[in-house]
């Protein structure tokens, strides 16, 4: 659960500040290396407001997907709640379009498990596909996007104490 | 156990190989030779090489971007088999394959592409230090 001391600091313009150095860094970089030292310093940024093990599974994708949301925090501090509400709402379809599909992928998985050859290519794929929301990008994804839900909504509660 | 798997001849593309400094002049390839720890992929061992990397595919990585050069966004798994048989661009040239031992059954755990000299230096340092191969003198550590 989000503590008083978290959610000043995904309000403070040095979470901001911070977050928007380390994003244009990881725009700009060049060669693989660079871009894997950047993602490193900014997975060590935010692993100061979420537990490293929380996000150490995450893509790189996704770490820049939850800075940049912790990143609009500030600037929209006196429009938290239309802010964090129309993010909310995001996060919610996002989510609900993840079960969706993962579930028709488990459901194909297990009815091709019975009529398909484990050795054929179309249940190959289809393993694979429904590894990447059991397990992988997209598991990996829906568990940012609870993340952030949580913290989102945790701080609309503490809103009122922060004023 | 660690295999480097070699997927095609090195060209001139694959400079970046052969990249070394003054103190590690040793060819970092050839101890994984002399060892028995260099292979070439043969084209009946493919298949089960793709479904290998669809078991071992790391959570934090998406369209195989930890063994394949700028893979397609969705890349699936039938598309990486037909580009093995073309050894097309997205195919690396080295890739390293680690295998572990679970239950008397050597099992393969990941499947990354070796991206650089360095990435072959320090590869070649963690198989001495496992006694795996064994450097000429001058070589590296």
């Amino acid at each position: 659960m989000i503590t008083k001391a978290k959610s000043k600091k995904l309000l403070a313009v040095g979470t901001h500040n911070r977050l928007t150095s380390l994003l244009h860094i990881c725009y700009n970089v060049d060669s693989p290396r660079k871009r894997k030292n950047a993602y490193e310093k900014l997975q060590k940024y935010l692993s100061t407001i979420f537990s490293y093990e929380e996000l150490c599974e995450y893509h790189t994708d996704h770490l820049e997907e939850l800075a940049e949301i912790i990143q609009g925090l500030y600037p929209e501090r006196d429009n938290l709640q239309d802010y964090s509400h129309h993010i909310l709402e995001y996060l919610n379809k996002r989510l609900r379009k993840y079960k969706q599909t993962k579930e028709r992928y488990i459901l194909e998985l297990s009815i091709n498990r019975r009529k398909l050859d484990s050795h054929s290519d179309e249940y190959l794929n289809l393993k694979y596909l429904a590894w990447t929301y059991s397990h992988g990008y997209y598991a990996q994804q829906a568990h940012m996007h609870r993340l952030l839900h949580t913290y989102l909504t945790g701080l609309l509660e503490l809103q009122p104490i922060n004023k | 156990m660690m295999y480097i798997i070699q997927m095609r001849s090195l060209g001139i593309r694959d400079l970046t190989f052969a990249l070394r400094d003054k103190e590690n002049r040793c060819a970092s390839l050839e101890p994984f030779e002399r060892a028995g720890l260099l292979v070439e992929l043969k084209p009946e061992q493919e298949r089960d090489f793709v479904e290998k990397l669809v078991e071992t595919h790391p959570t934090h990585e998406k369209n195989f971007e930890h063994f394949l050069v700028d893979p397609p966004d969705k890349i699936l798994p039938t598309d990486i088999l037909e580009a093995l048989r073309t050894r097309s661009d997205i195919i690396p040239t080295l890739c390293v394959v680690q295998t572990q031992e679970i239950n008397g059954i050597e099992k393969v755990i990941s499947i990354e592409r070796v991206r650089d000299h360095y990435e072959l230096f320090s590869l070649l340092s963690d198989a001495e230090a496992d006694g795996l191969v064994t450097l000429a003198k001058g070589g590296p550590v």
